[in-house]
């Protein structure tokens, strides 16, 4: 099986297909994302749902990241989705009944420049004024939160003790398990191929698992987003973007915060199963394909030596790649795009962090589809931010 | 095989977790991968891929032909991040090359 196939080999091997054939909302993507939205339209009463995924899921972006949950971020459009997810995750194993094996150890953010050390310093004073309680921190600070860390060149730190990291593939199934008892439908192997439109309206959405009529839809399809939106005639500017992970054996507790060097995207973490899981920021390229590189095992290798020198004799298990849905700016796609159809919402390039935003994206797509006044205002995220210029790079990506 | 058999020890799943996870509906082996952790751990599937294919065989009613494999990764063994760390760039064969995913 090709990890890009629209349905396996084996369809009785996937979920049971769509009980009927028309549903109020039909969600394309069932990773965090989908999922989340389907699950917060099920808390405002709204449970005939389905959501379709091409694959068997934990397939995509939800399951191949790093599993950090972070509000520093310099933009308010993605601190504000952050802060209020990582509240969310707090709750969500008794909301769920799923452990996400949350750790609010921090992340900590290295620079090598001064110059990037000025603006770390006011993108902190803009989180403290977003009520995130990012520090900046010394190098001596730096060393006492990551034991054995060596911070030759360095020249700063930023630090908020509230960010944390968790084990992301039980989002998607404390999610699915929810919604599903709600009453909402999960179906893998379903692969949307086609809207039917009518007037301003999608009125079906076309599988290979059969024609599923719809009041609604929601392009929550991740790096495929692009695509799917493009059968309607909305271009969204949004890459998939490739990035590559890799994950070592298990030690015994050490390493409390994601830690971040901002020089080269390099992070590194350790998540409670005792794995270290980390990626880089320097090999990044418009590509879906998914496979590893050695050179990337390498130069990873290389940042860890030279930041962690005692890890050297540590093991790397396995190593993967997934994509972002990258935007311009680094922030997220939610709305209805004045060009496309009126019951068409995009929920999607979340550019490397959907998965740490995904309660709150939820939360908002689901006001959206149920006539609320949304928590957030929508018009920050809409697509057309991008024809009218408005656009303000969120520099903060790694990995 | 008793319910209580450990089918993989890594990450300490047993045949019963695992046949709890097909009847609840993750009917192909990278769902059960990605639910239940088998196949996870420090030996990478290589010791309980096969029997937890037979169960979701099993338990499917599908020929184990039609069962999925997991994908497996590079490195083939674990290796440290000193010897990764050392390794001359002249020995490292094209990102393509050393693909193990289908592309």
């Amino acid at each position: 099986m090709t990890e890009e196939a629209g349905a396996g080999p084996n369809l009785s091997l996937g979920s049971a297909g769509p009980r009927k054939d028309h549903y109020h909302v039909v969600v394309v993507g069932g990773g965090a994302i989908g999922l989340s939205i389907a699950y917060h339209l099920g808390k405002l009463g709204i449970t005939d749902v389905l959501v379709l995924d091409k694959d068997s899921l934990v397939k995509g972006a939800t399951g191949r990241n790093g599993g950090g949950v972070r509000a520093q971020w310099t933009s308010a459009e993605n601190i504000e989705l952050a802060k209020r997810s990582i509240a969310a995750f707090r709750h969500f194993a008794q909301e769920t009944g799923h452990n996400l094996f949350l750790r609010q150890g921090g992340y900590l953010f290295l620079t090598r420049a001064e110059a990037q050390l000025q603006a770390l310093r006011k993108a902190a004073a803009f989180q403290n004024e977003h009520g995130v309680r990012t520090k900046v921190i010394g190098l001596e600070e730096a060393a006492r939160i990551v034991p054995g860390l060596n911070t030759d060149g360095c020249v700063g730190a930023t630090f908020n003790p509230d960010d944390a990291v968790l084990f992301p593939w039980p989002i998607v199934w404390g999610y699915k398990q929810a919604a599903e008892k709600m009453g909402a439908e999960v179906v893998t192997f379903a692969n949307a191929q086609a809207f039917e439109v009518k007037g301003d309206r999608v009125t079906h959405v076309r599988t290979n698992r059969g024609t599923i009529g719809c009041d609604w839809v929601v392009n929550a399809a991740g790096a495929w987003s692009r695509e799917l939106a493009h059968l309607v005639g909305v271009e969204l500017p949004v890459k998939p973007e490739r990035h590559e992970i890799l994950v070592s054996e298990p030690l015994k507790p050490f390493l409390n915060p994601m830690l971040v060097d901002l020089s080269t995207g390099y992070y590194i973490n350790q998540d409670m199963r005792g794995e270290l899981v980390g990626g880089l920021g320097t090999h990044s390229e418009e590509s879906m394909d998914w496979g590893s590189s050695l050179e990337f095992a390498r130069e990873f290798a290389k940042n860890t030596v030279r930041l962690l020198p005692r890890l050297g004799p540590v093991k790397v298990l396995r190593q993967w790649a997934g994509s972002y849905d990258k935007t311009p700016d680094a922030k997220p796609i939610l709305g209805i795009a004045e060009t496309g159809p009126r019951n068409l919402v995009q929920a999607n390039g979340f550019s490397g962090h959907g998965m740490m935003i995904s309660p709150m994206t939820g939360v908002l797509i689901a006001q959206l589809i149920a006539g609320q006044k949304t928590d957030l205002d929508l018009s920050r995220y809409a697509l057309e931010r991008f024809e009218r210029g408005e656009i303000e790079a969120d520099p903060m990506v790694i990995g | 095989m008793s319910v209580k058999t450990m089918l993989c020890r890594c990450e300490d799943v047993t045949v019963e977790d695992c046949r709890e996870a097909i009847h609840a509906g993750y009917r192909c082996f990278e769902d059960l991968k990605r639910f239940c952790g088998v196949g996870t751990g420090p030996c990478q599937g290589k010791s309980c891929v096969r029997e937890a294919m037979k169960l979701v065989a099993q338990d499917t009613g599908v020929d184990i032909s039609e069962v999925d494999v997991m994908t497996f990764r590079p490195p083939v063994r674990p290796i440290s991040f000193a010897t990764l760390a050392a390794a001359d760039a002249a020995d490292a064969p094209s990102p393509a090359g050393s693909s193990l995913e289908p592309k």
